[in-house]
């Protein structure tokens, strides 16, 4: 990413970065690009990740499908009226936690953040968040390996 | 994490196969988490006319229309969502903390702002404050957690991309990263915060 960064800098918004792939960095191509049906397709980059969710449909029409399913879930009133007094109840744990530490000498603000967005989306997904912010660990909640992905280690 | 990684530099999905249990449980992650998504489905399912998740109301939905959302999809879809909301939200508030820490000034004005707020205060109340929101776009405008390059494909046709000819079927990536620096777009772009107050107003004019 800093590599393309400095091509751009010293050969301007459009490189050929391989055989067959051209780095953009111009904010009107960019829009051209990335608006809907524009024609432009993800490319089969999206498909190394798995089976097709809503971050990797290529299909235009599956994707918008997919993606006005989940929009009711993800709607700003239905958030705020159902969710946002979780979020704000964790945020102020996360915060507290912070606090504490800090004055006790140090506080590790990206560990606390980490069970906090952790916590909340996984309540938001799954029903039930993971308690990491409460035990103060990655705990037994979640499977094993998954903690080497929380904690960023 | 892995996932990420991995679409990066794939032959490093091999690497599961070496007899470290270290290894394979990092690179088995995704398969458990898969596995830890059929609790969504249950508890989505599990109490009548409570919202346990945001599957819930899409289950709802799904009941009367016809099974448009599978199991599986919402296994995946609720694995994929603690994937992209966590990392990625915690590395970058972190950087907002470091980044209005550095800014002694920065972190007063806000402390005021966010001090005039009333204790019981909502979500939208947090929308209409104009530095806490300034601080927060730009935060993600310099530290974004996931500012690499979006592919898309041209299509079959070809495209005229900035004067240049790209033919069909071309790779053509578009870094964040870069675009968030463009110097046309935000004038002393490497510097954080060089005006906080006018970048929502500068936003608002390129209409991102």
């Amino acid at each position: 990413m800093h590599y393309i960064h400095a091509l751009h800098q010293s050969y301007g918004p459009i490189v050929r970065i391989s055989p067959t792939e051209v780095a953009v960095a111009d904010f009107d191509s960019f829009r051209e690009i990335h608006k809907i049906k524009s024609g432009y397709l993800k490319s089969p980059w999206y498909q190394e990740f798995g089976p097709p969710g809503v971050f990797t449909m290529i299909d235009h029409h599956q994707h918008s499908k997919r993606r006005q399913l989940l929009a009711r879930g993800f709607s700003k009133s239905y958030l705020r009226q159902n969710w946002a007094h979780m979020v704000k109840e964790k945020a102020e744990m996360a915060v507290g936690k912070i606090r504490r530490d800090a004055e006790r000498g140090t506080a590790d603000v990206l560990k606390w953040w980490t069970f906090y967005t952790t916590d909340t989306v996984g309540h938001l997904s799954f029903g039930e968040s993971f308690h990491m912010l409460e035990q103060e660990e990655v705990g037994d909640r979640l499977p094993s390996p998954i903690d080497r992905r929380g904690t960023g280690c | 994490m892995m996932s990420g990684i991995q679409t990066e530099l794939p032959f490093l999905r091999y690497c599961k196969y070496l007899p470290i249990p270290s290894i394979q449980r990092l690179f088995t992650a995704d398969e458990y988490l898969l596995e830890y998504g059929t609790r969504a489905i249950s508890n989505a399912k599990g109490q009548e006319g409570h919202t346990s998740n945001i599957f819930s109301t899409i289950l709802d939905e799904n009941e009367k229309d016809g099974s448009a959302l599978s199991n599986k999809d919402v296994n995946l879809e609720a694995g994929n969502f603690i994937v992209a909301g966590s990392d990625t939200t915690a590395i970058t508030l972190t950087y907002l903390i470091w980044a209005v820490l550095k800014q002694p000034r920065l972190q007063r004005d806000l402390e005021i702002e966010v001090q005039a707020l009333a204790p019981d205060f909502a979500d939208a109340d947090l929308e209409a404050l104009p530095l806490l929101n300034a601080v927060i776009e730009e935060t993600l405008r310099l530290y974004g957690a996931a500012p690499a390059s979006l592919p898309r494909m041209t299509p079959a046709r070809g495209a005229t991309i900035s004067g240049y000819l790209i033919p069909g079927g071309t790779t053509v990536s578009t870094q964040a990263y870069t675009i968030h620096r463009d110097s046309t777009l935000f004038p002393n772009p490497d510097t954080c915060v060089i005006s906080f107050l006018n970048l929502t107003q500068l936003l608002t004019e390129i209409k991102v």
